[in-house]
């Protein structure tokens, strides 16, 4: 069976028909998935933000312009959807952590249970950081660091060239690390 | 990595020290140089805690259950939104159901009424035939009454009523050869005496009248009644053989 472009299956699920939209959930549900997992952390939340997103993308598809990107389109609503799910969090964030044991976070993965938390609720916040970031910069910072793609494909989706991206990649990180400041240097 | 280190190349070599592609020396002067700087410290952490699991990693590790089910799941929460496209569908269908459920009653009430038409037709010819055969004079003589024939059934049918029209009497009179006698005297007062004998009803019974007694003195009324008759002397009351009594008693 020839694999058909998303944006030909987009059109046609626009018409209404079902078997093009499942045709058109079946490539990408996976990255969604794991997309989502690396902003939260959790394999039931992951499930239920792709979900989401493919509900909306079901309700909106009359919204998207057949002219640009169907994948684009895509990763925009299901990135805007794990945001939200995390400004929903912000405020559990916000409350003052232990410093001691947030500076003591370990560089790499741990077989401890408290260790990998800990490292969980790092990760929930420099992700919430992401939010007071100016746009250019969380559109660089959340594609390339926090959702891992290469970094020359986001440039090109972004429109931008690659030296202007790894200059804002570097200004955004800075200023995350600036809003997260530890009171003690890097263990 | 010879060029000295510091916060610019720091920032352009840290993702190769975070995924380890650095050589040693490289790896220990960046480390360095972020025991002493602050802010590249702080963006290796941010990096480091999201550089893994990779993308690539977690697309193997979800769990299938997860990913599978997720077709049926956003139907499934999509579906009230699907059916106001075509609401009309569902009562269509009921629609049609019904209206064939009533189409093949009304088709095997159809049936049966068609066959029970068919046995009142049927019937009915029947009763049409044995009323033309009563009405039919009889073989041999017009107005025959002998016991076997039709119109002695009918003069016995007449002869048995409670009330006899005018009309019914005419038809008796012509039945009735002229020498019979055709009415009693009691049958007679019961027709003068009942709401059927009206004074200028039917004119003349053809073939006369026969037998019975007859007013004298009095002029027959106008416009009819059984018609003017002359005055004939009393006879006596007399069975005539053959001749059923018309009141009521059989041959």
């Amino acid at each position: 069976m020839v694999e058909q472009a998303p944006e030909i299956l987009a059109a046609r699920a626009r018409e209404s028909d079902e078997a093009a939209f499942r045709a058109l959930m079946e490539g990408p549900t996976r990255t969604l998935m794991a997309t989502a997992f690396r902003y939260t952390g959790d394999w039931e939340w992951a499930r239920d933000l792709t979900q989401d997103t493919w509900v909306r993308v079901y309700r909106k598809l009359d919204r998207w312009d057949p002219k640009r990107s169907f994948t684009v389109w895509l990763y925009a609503l299901h990135r805007n959807r794990c945001l939200d799910h995390l400004r929903r969090s912000w405020v559990r964030l916000e409350e003052p952590a232990e410093p001691d044991r947030v500076e003591r976070l370990p560089a790499g993965e741990s077989d401890d249970p408290l260790a990998r938390l800990e490292r969980r609720e790092f990760r929930r916040r420099v992700l919430a950081a992401a939010g007071e970031l100016s746009p250019s910069q969380r559109e660089v910072f959340l594609r390339v660091d926090a959702e891992d793609r290469d970094q020359r494909e986001v440039a090109e989706a972004l429109g931008i060239r690659y030296g202007t991206l790894r200059v804002t990649q570097h200004a955004a990180r800075k200023r995350v690390a600036e809003l997260l400041r530890p009171e003690e240097g890097m263990a | 990595m010879t060029e000295r280190v510091d916060c610019r190349v720091f920032a352009d070599q840290l993702d190769r020290l975070v995924d380890g592609s650095l050589p040693d020396e490289g790896r220990r002067q960046l480390l360095a140089h972020a025991g002493g700087c602050r802010e590249c410290a702080g963006q290796r952490r941010v990096k480091e805690v999201l550089a893994t699991p990779s993308l690539e990693a977690l697309e193997r590790e979800a769990p299938d259950a997860l990913v599978e089910g997720m077709y049926s799941r956003v139907m499934a929460e999509v579906a009230p939104a699907r059916r106001p496209e075509r609401p009309w569908v569902p009562l269509l269908a009921a629609a049609t159901v019904v209206l064939l459920v009533c189409t093949g009653w009304l088709g095997l009430r159809v049936g049966e009424l068609q066959e029970r038409e068919t046995r009142l037709e049927l019937e009915l010819d029947a009763q049409r035939a044995r009323v033309a055969a009563l009405s039919r004079p009889a073989s041999g003589a017009a107005g025959s009454t002998s016991p076997a024939s039709g119109a002695w059934l009918r003069l016995l049918a007449l002869s048995r009523q409670e009330t006899i029209t005018v009309t019914e009497l005419t038809e008796i009179l012509g039945r009735v050869p002229r020498n019979r006698l055709v009415l009693t005297e009691d049958r007679l007062r019961l027709l003068r005496a009942g709401p059927a004998f009206r004074p200028g009803g039917c004119g003349r019974p053809p073939g006369g009248a026969a037998g019975g007694r007859r007013r004298q003195g009095r002029d027959p009324p106008a416009g009819g009644g059984l018609g003017p008759n002359p005055p004939e002397p009393h006879r006596p009351h007399r069975r005539a053989g053959g001749t059923p009594e018309l009141n009521g008693d059989d041959p």
